[in-house]
């Protein structure tokens, strides 16, 4: 059950078997020892709520064997995690890199949405009564209580991220 | 003068829980004065020998419980608050020195384990809201450190939620063996001593049950239907639902969601797109039924514009509407919630003004000819109370809500009175009548409106209705902003950002907005056909003619239309008054509100023409003051003692209010105190407030029981020695016999924003000893080599979407041999990814994938799915390995695995890695803001770090010139971050 190339080596097994033949998986380990850039042990959790201690022992196994854990819960998904390995093996990974965006709906969203409890509604709430991000953060709390849909914890979470100090002094 | 006033069950309830030698759990009914127990104790308690911590209050309950301390007598020093705005060195000074304090949780704990408080000099430990105590929430952790080397120190903790103990996950039992508690005290309101204490003297009520009017009726009737048709088929689409609890009158109650969350959770991901959307659904259409009751008309027409506008989806993405929104009963909704505002009238509209220009001809040929038929739609509006800052053909209906009129009716009555009974000066109490509703936004309006009923007195809301409707007419347009060309979207924002900008608004930006409407009229007009007959005259018939469900999808098209129209109109129209299109901020620049700058106090028996200076600015005398004030909690009972009304109005129905009254009458004999009690008949609100009774007293009995039969094995006195079991461990493990064998206890550094999370209090469970730190790179460090980043599933998803994961793995890569990604699933959650691939990544994405079909289409199915991320990930950063956890409870098990055997990491060279000299010393971080920070445009993860030495708060960083921006970002980024912070305004 092994696939590889040169540079990426993925071993599979089902917590199902390794719970029956534990063995296996590490002579399989052995064979792959040092030859391969990327190594991963793609792992199959069909085991229903038996997966605690089978995982936490694949773990401190991968660790000591330099191989990275990928779970999977269904044939489908490890088979696509195979073809996708083999898909993305030159692909850049820019696309998880950090960048930035340029639609200003989604930003704004994204930002105010990181304050626990606002919803998307709420965003919109405050974009169509203030507008920018910094006359959110001129607004008092009473201007902003007035608005529908924003109780009392909402607008004091609102106010504690825009107005408290990021840090205390030390 | 406040511990005299304490009745005799409150004295009893002291004295058998103030013993500094037994700890206690405290379960009181709500409205019985819980905070004045609580503030006796610790004054017994106030001296220097004593170090008191108060953990787990509220911050408006330690300023209250301060001040309460204050009038009884417990200054220099009092209570003090530690929170994180405070320096170390100063709270290791206030620990040493003892006294009253009040500590915010995340500070205790990182102070306990740092040895900044001294363990062992605590005497005693007051925890509040200890139905929060849950195995894994840091006050648990609190109370083990505590018990770990303090067993002499008492413990008392207090709760007045029941509820909490029967219904939630947690019961008593648990609660009380994480706070290693042997006695407990429970008090319901039917209690004996209470019961005799309260019922001595019989209340006087005026119970009013208010009818909805109807359209009010009907949008009430229209949402209970959706929200039944909602349940019915989240009950359709999954089998596992247990369908005794689930019913529409459960549903009112905010804890509802929880309920129907924790019956999917360990389904979550079976279920489909649909059904999660079905659950968010039922909080929305709970919250409208209580805004329906409580916003006035155009607030609550407003609201639902903006959920429509919420859900519509500007980038033209495939979406799933909620399935409530395409239903008949919405349709009522809306139409009635537009209808209760104005009434949009066969109007001029855009795409018929010059046809207008030709009509007007028309018309004035046909005065000139003397004929009847030049009754425009201006002088039809008129007499129905058109004014002339409106726009043309929308007749204001400015309907009401019931209780208000209801409310100046008890308040004449009780001037009637007032002047019928005149107070005795040797009789208790204030001529002050006290106003009690919900929440601020309520007492607002009722302040607005009672302020102002003197200027339409025959139907008394209507002034403060006509400015809604001011304030919504320049609101309206810019519910469209976004989704419009973004050359028009700075002039809209522009717009609104109203007070000083209007009166300026330049020529230029009206032949903007002029070529802008030009614009939508040809899309308009491109549309043809069906829309074409959605507009203009016969528009309403058209509304008839088409499906119910989809008028409201098409609604939104219609919505834009209007909010066009309006921008059009406004462009035309004089700059408005000032104080009215203040921001949200309705009106409180009036003259009527503005002598009373608090808008607190109001008087309403004068008439403000005749005023004489004295009557304005000076004090005034109980007699004319009516306090509106929304329900605090504890809070109220002070504002009782220092009111002391005859007369209390309540405005919306409140259980713990009715019992402060009882408490506050029966503590002030031979004061008699009249409280009207307004309620909506048979609604949503009367049936909250009748089942809310019921199961606080169903919870009680159910505690009491619970109580009686209960067996708990703690032993306080004997906590496990710690250390002992891991090298027990250690030696019995196979390979143990070559390695040697520290008698040091295994250590683990973790970064002090990581204490929001339970996994560092688990840790400690694990017998791992948790070192807080301030860390550069990664969350938790396990040994030398090993650096562990830690993200729960939708950290995950949204540090993938920012690109912050990506920065994270780079920096551990750089500096640790062995980086660990550690994605940790929730207890009683599903543990699946499959959940993500199905909900898509990103908020903005939701429910676009199906569930995969075959292997042959799945490549094409995770393409852009998280699991097509890690793959990334794993093959950019080879040596990256990923942690799988259910839960944090095996997150520990696998921490305390990885290990074994294993050198300790050294905390000073954690700490230094990655970190800049600048920044080396630094405190306590504020989350909230960081995470905002972190999303802004041109803040990355590597300078954010930078920006928050630099820069106080966000607010600081709106009022940074673009210069200064620069400076602190670079040029791009900071012109990037400046832009967004300002949008809309003119750079």
């Amino acid at each position: 059950m092994s696939h590889g190339n040169t540079q990426i080596s993925s071993l599979i097994t089902n917590l199902k078997y390794h719970r029956l033949h534990p063995e296996y998986i590490h002579q399989r380990i052995e064979k792959i020892q040092g030859k391969y850039n990327l190594r991963i042990l793609l792992v199959m959790c069909d085991v229903g709520d038996q997966h605690v201690d089978p995982i936490r022992e694949l773990t401190k196994t991968c660790l000591i064997n330099n191989l990275t854990i990928m779970v999977a819960w269904t044939a489908e998904e490890a088979a696509a995690y195979l073809q996708m390995y083999k898909a993305y093996e030159h692909k850049s990974p820019d696309s998880i890199k950090e960048r930035v965006e340029n639609d200003y709906s989604s930003l704004l969203r994204a930002a105010l949405t990181t304050i626990k409890g606002v919803n998307k509604t709420d965003v919109m709430t405050l974009r169509t009564n203030f507008g920018s991000m910094a006359s959110i953060a001129a607004a008092t709390a009473e201007d902003l209580s007035l608005c529908p849909g924003l109780g009392g914890v909402k607008v004091r979470r609102i106010k504690d991220a825009f107005e408290k100090p990021f840090r205390n002094s030390p | 003068m406040a511990a005299s006033t304490l009745l005799p069950f409150q004295k009893k309830i002291i004295n058998d829980t103030v013993d500094p030698a037994s700890s206690d759990l405290v379960l009181l009914a709500r409205g019985l004065g819980l905070r004045k127990i609580i503030c006796s104790m610790l004054q017994i308690y106030h001296s220097k020998q004593n170090l008191i911590l108060l953990v787990n209050a509220r911050p408006e309950e330690e300023a209250g419980m301060g001040e309460e301390l204050g009038i009884m007598g417990v200054r220099r020093p009092g209570l003090r608050i530690v929170g994180y705005e405070m320096g170390k060195r100063e709270r290791c000074e206030l620990y040493r020195k003892g006294g009253l304090l009040s500590v915010t949780s995340r500070i205790l704990i990182v102070d306990m384990l740092q040895r900044d408080l001294p363990v062992e000099l605590i005497t005693g430990l007051l925890v509040l809201h200890a139905e929060k105590v849950t195995p894994s929430s840091l006050e648990a952790f609190i109370v083990r450190l505590y018990r770990e080397s303090n067993t002499d120190g008492f413990l008392k903790a207090f709760s007045d939620q029941p509820e909490f103990f029967t219904s939630g996950m947690f019961p008593l039992k648990t609660v009380i063996k994480e706070l290693q508690i042997r006695k407990v005290a429970i008090y319901p309101r039917f209690q004996e001593d209470i019961n005799r204490d309260l019922g001595r003297r019989k209340a006087d009520i005026v119970e009013l049950h208010q009818p909805l009017n109807q359209s009010m009726q009907e949008i009430h009737d229209a949402i209970v239907q959706c929200i039944s048709a909602t349940l019915a088929d989240l009950k359709r689409s999954n089998a596992a639902l247990d369908l005794e609890d689930l019913n529409v009158e459960n549903a009112y109650f905010a804890s509802f969601d929880s309920l129907v969350r924790r019956q999917l959770d360990p389904v979550w991901h079976n279920v489909g797109a649909k059904t999660k959307q079905l659950a968010n659904d039922l909080g929305t259409l709970r919250r409208l039924l209580s805004y329906l009751l409580s916003y006035d008309a155009f607030t609550f027409h407003s609201y639902l514009e903006l959920i429509l506008a919420a859900n519509s989806n500007p980038a033209g993405m495939k979406q799933n509407y909620s399935p409530w929104l395409q239903s008949d009963a919405a349709n009522v909704i809306f139409k009635n919630a537009k209808r209760r505002c104005y009434i949009q009238n066969s109007q001029p509209s855009a795409a018929t003004q010059e046809e207008r220009q030709a009509e007007d001809d028309w018309a004035a040929l046909n005065e000139v000819e003397g004929g009847e038929n030049t009754r425009t739609n201006s002088t039809r509006g008129e007499a129905e109370g058109w004014e002339p800052w409106m726009p043309k053909g929308m007749e204001p209906v400015l309907e009401e809500l019931p209780k208000w009129s209801l409310l100046a009716e008890i308040l004449k009555e009780i001037e009637t009175d007032m002047i019928a009974r005149p107070s005795n000066p040797l009789e208790p109490g204030s001529n002050a009548v006290l106003v009690m509703a919900t929440d601020n936004r309520t007492c607002a309006l009722l302040r607005e409106f009672l302020s102002t009923l003197h200027l339409s007195p025959h139907s008394p809301g209507r002034h403060m209705m006509l400015r809604r409707l001011q304030n919504y007419l320049w609101w309206k347009p810019n519910l469209f902003a976004g989704t419009n060309t973004s050359a028009g979207n700075g002039d809209r924002a522009g717009v609104s950002q109203g007070k000083e900008k209007l009166p300026e608004l330049s020529e230029a930006m009206k032949k903007k907005d002029a070529a802008r409407a030009a614009a939508s009229l040809n899309r308009r007009r491109v549309r043809g056909g069906s829309t074409a007959a959605a507009t203009g005259g016969d528009r309403s018939k058209g509304k008839e003619r088409e499906g119910a469900g989809k008028e409201v999808l098409g609604g939104i098209s219609e919505l834009e239309m209007e909010a066009d129209k309006i921008a059009e109109f406004l462009t035309t129209q004089k700059p408005p008054q000032p104080g009215i299109t203040t921001a949200g901020g309705q009106g409180s620049s009036t003259a009527s509100t503005s002598v009373f700058p608090e808008g607190a106090l109001m008087n309403f028996a004068t008439d403000f023409d005749q005023a004489t200076f004295n009557e304005h600015y000076g004090l005034l005398t109980p007699d004319q003051i009516v306090v509106v004030r929304p329900y605090g909690d504890d809070g109220d009972d002070q504002l009782l003692a220092e009111l002391r009304p005859r007369w209390i109005v309540m405005f919306d129905p409140n259980q713990n209010f009715i019992r402060r009254i009882e408490v506050y009458r029966s503590s002030n004999p031979g004061l008699a105190v009249r409280v009207y009690f307004m309620m909506h008949h048979a609604t949503s609100e009367e049936h909250k407030y009748l089942v809310g009774l019921r199961r606080e007293k169903d919870a009680f009995e159910k505690l009491i029981r619970e109580k009686a039969t209960m067996f708990i094995t703690i032993d306080v006195r004997n906590p496990e020695p710690r250390t002992s079991n891991r090298i027990v461990d250690a030696l019995s493990s196979r390979n143990a016999s070559g390695q040697v064998i520290s008698n040091e206890p295994q250590k683990v550094i973790v970064d002090l924003r990581e204490f929001r999370s339970s996994l560092p209090s688990l840790l400690h469970k694990e017998r791992l000893q948790v070192v807080p730190a301030t860390l550069t790179v990664g969350d938790y460090i396990l040994t030398p080599d090993i650096c562990v980043e830690r993200k729960s599933v939708p950290d995950l998803v949204q540090s993938f979407a920012s690109g912050r994961l990506y920065s994270q793995c780079e920096l551990m890569s750089v500096h640790y041999k062995q980086p660990f990604l550690l994605i940790e699933f929730e207890e009683n959650k599903s543990f699946s990814l499959q959940t993500i691939a199905e909900t898509k990544i990103g908020k903005s994405a939701k429910y676009t994938s199906a569930p995969q079909k075959t292997a042959a289409t799945s490549d094409r199915i995770f393409e852009n799915t998280i699991q097509s991320k890690l793959v990334l990930l794993t093959l950019a950063f080879p040596r990256l390995r990923i942690i799988w956890s259910s839960s944090p409870y095996q997150t520990s098990k696998i921490f305390a695995d990885l290990k074994k055997k294993m050198p300790e990491p050294d905390v000073q060279r954690a700490i230094a890695i990655g970190a800049e000299e600048e920044e080396a010393e630094a405190g306590e971080i504020n989350a909230l803001a960081e995470d905002l920070l972190r999303s802004l445009p041109g803040v990355t993860t590597k300078n954010y770090r930078y920006v928050m030495s630099k820069v106080g708060s966000i607010k600081e960083m709106c009022g940074m010139s673009l210069k200064e921006m620069q400076d602190l970002l670079g040029i791009g980024p900071g012109k990037k971050c400046y832009q967004f912070l300002h949008h809309g305004l003119i750079i």
